[in-house]
């Protein structure tokens, strides 16, 4: 399948509701869908292109935002899901009963964003240290996170 | 039967990192396994979105220290991108050449390692033995034995002479005969076998869905490569073959690692005939242009994955990094789920981890029940025994 393919097939089914949906080359997508969706969008991947592998999840604190992109390959394609999480909601549904492999993507997103993920089975800390504080997320550009110079477990 | 719950690590049980695990045993049968990672890590991530672009080339190189070069063409693979910069075509070989000759030095370095774990010290011996001829030839061609910071922004920092080609050819060709009689002993040696056949099984399909890659999910039948499925430098213009195993264990782990090391040195062949002459850096610009990307490359482990944005400075406002390691932990975790003690190491090491690349997260099968009691020394030994 090519990359305008699965943007059209996208379009037809989801087409009002993406917030983005562009083709970066002929092997690799770009498509927005609003936070809420994202678990609906990620059933829609695997029941339409099975067997989907999720490469991984990036976050990037965007300011008033945080992107959320699942790095999928769907049918030989590099499809990458982008969901914009508001800081003031701070959440977003879990896909890891979806796709298994996202597990601890998810969790690394809750340690360096302290974006909540709602419904993961196992909702642990991940790579930080057990006595790293609360409310301090290495990862955002906000008061939460790290400040410059700031040393931890020195 | 009560389980019994004992911690290896963060002395890794098969290779010199740090991590810890748990195993859930009942007798010499692993129940259930649980793994802590996260004592290297060192905040690459951040670091890189607070410098430059060149500065950021030598702090991914350093990510992993065996496969630094597949970490400085990921990033360059992205960075280039998103600047809009196409290298010259020799520099486009001469990066694929380094590839390979790094898949071939990590492959043999980890089929010395699988002997070592399985007590088989005579292959460990000859195949670092053999190793050396690959890592006299990375110091030739860039002076380093390991980091060899050869890739940079806009090409690659040496030249290859025709002394060298001359020198990488019989090198390749002896290496190339040592592979095939590896695998000939990997297939025909009773002590190998032994310890690898049905040792750390685990299906095609469950491998895909735990979001495996590299020689695990090829080792399980699954022919995914990204040199096939996303052609970067010039893996389209070389013929080679996905190597998959239907074997679904430690040895056919091991078979498509050996075999990857005969087409490593094939593609090398072919790059040095198809090699044009001409220059191997182009100009690249300190500031990049607003706009992000992707790179998958194949490190020897499998895929390696880098998102990058930018935003017109020459400082990166995000670099995303995802080893190969933690792509492959979940599944690692359910082959030693089953298995006997003594197969941990070999099963473990099986994946090829690399846990200062990986260093991100916790992985847990399912929650131990809590409770603790101290055994004594007559149950201990009672437990061991029941079959």
């Amino acid at each position: 399948m090519t990359a305008s393919e699965l943007i059209e097939q996208i379009q037809a089914q989801y087409g009002g509701e993406l917030t983005e949906a562009n083709a970066s080359s002929e092997v690799e997508v770009w498509v927005g869908v609003p936070a809420v969706d994202v678990q609906k969008m990620a059933q829609y991947i695997v029941d339409s292109w099975a067997p989907v592998h999720l490469s991984t999840i990036t976050g990037n604190d965007r300011g008033a935002h945080i992107d959320i992109i699942y790095h999928f390959v769907a049918d030989g394609v590099s499809l990458n899901l982008r969901a914009a999480v508001d800081k003031a909601v701070d959440a977003i549904d879990t896909i890891t009963p979806i796709v298994p492999a996202a597990i601890m993507y998810e969790r690394e997103i809750t340690d360096m964003f302290g974006v909540t993920i709602s419904g993961h089975p196992d909702p642990r800390r991940l790579v930080l240290p057990e006595d790293w504080p609360e409310g301090d997320y290495p990862l955002r550009r906000d008061d939460s996170g790290a400040e410059e110079g700031e040393e931890k477990n020195g | 039967m009560a389980k019994l719950s004992f911690p290896v690590g963060p002395q890794h049980p098969a290779l010199k990192e740090p991590e810890n695990l748990r195993f859930s045993v009942d007798g010499e049968l692993v129940v259930d396994a649980d793994i802590r990672i996260g004592y290297v890590h060192r905040s690459i991530e951040r670091s890189c979105s607070e410098r430059n672009y060149v500065q950021d080339l030598y702090l991914c190189e350093r990510v992993c220290g065996i496969c630094s070069n597949a970490h400085t063409q990921a990033f360059c693979q992205a960075v280039e991108k998103i600047a809009g910069v196409e290298i010259p075509e020799r520099a486009q070989y001469i990066r694929m050449m380094m590839h390979e000759f790094e898949r071939i030095h990590s492959h043999m370095l980890w089929l010395g390692v699988a002997g070592h774990e399985i007590g088989f010290e005579t292959l460990f011996m000859y195949v670092w033995r053999d190793r050396e001829v690959i890592q006299d030839i990375l110091e030739m061609v860039s002076g380093n034995r390991g980091h060899y910071a050869m890739t940079m922004l806009g090409g690659v920092r040496y030249d290859i002479t025709p002394e060298m080609v001359t020198k990488i050819r019989e090198g390749i060709a002896f290496l190339r005969q040592r592979a095939e009689h590896y695998a000939d002993i990997a297939t025909t040696e009773a002590t190998f076998l032994k310890r690898t056949v049905d040792v750390g099984p685990i299906s095609g399909a469950r491998c895909q869905t735990l979001g495996a890659v590299g020689p695990v999910l090829r080792g399980s039948g699954v022919g995914y490569d990204v040199r096939r499925a996303f052609p970067y430098l010039k893996y389209d213009e070389v013929e080679f073959e996905v190597r998959t195993s239907e074997l679904c264990d430690v040895l056919g782990r091991t078979l498509v690692r050996v075999l990857e090391v005969i087409d490593a040195c094939d593609i090398i062949t072919q790059v040095l005939d198809m090699m044009p002459e001409g220059d191997i850096t182009t100009r690249f610009p300190r500031k990049v242009p607003e706009g992000e990307a992707t790179a998958r490359v194949e490190a020897q482990r499998g895929e390696l994955i880098y998102y990058v944005r930018s935003n017109g400075t020459d400082v990166p406002e995000r670099v995303k990094i995802r080893t190969p390691t933690l792509a492959n932990l979940p599944a690692s975790l359910e082959m030693v789920t089953g298995g006997y003690i003594a197969d941990i190491p070999i099963t473990f090491a099986s994946i090829d981890p690399c846990f200062s690349c990986t260093d991100r997260m916790v992985v847990l099968d399912d929650v131990n029940s809590g409770d603790s009691r101290t055994m004594t020394w007559p149950e201990l030994v009672k437990l061991g025994r029941r079959s």
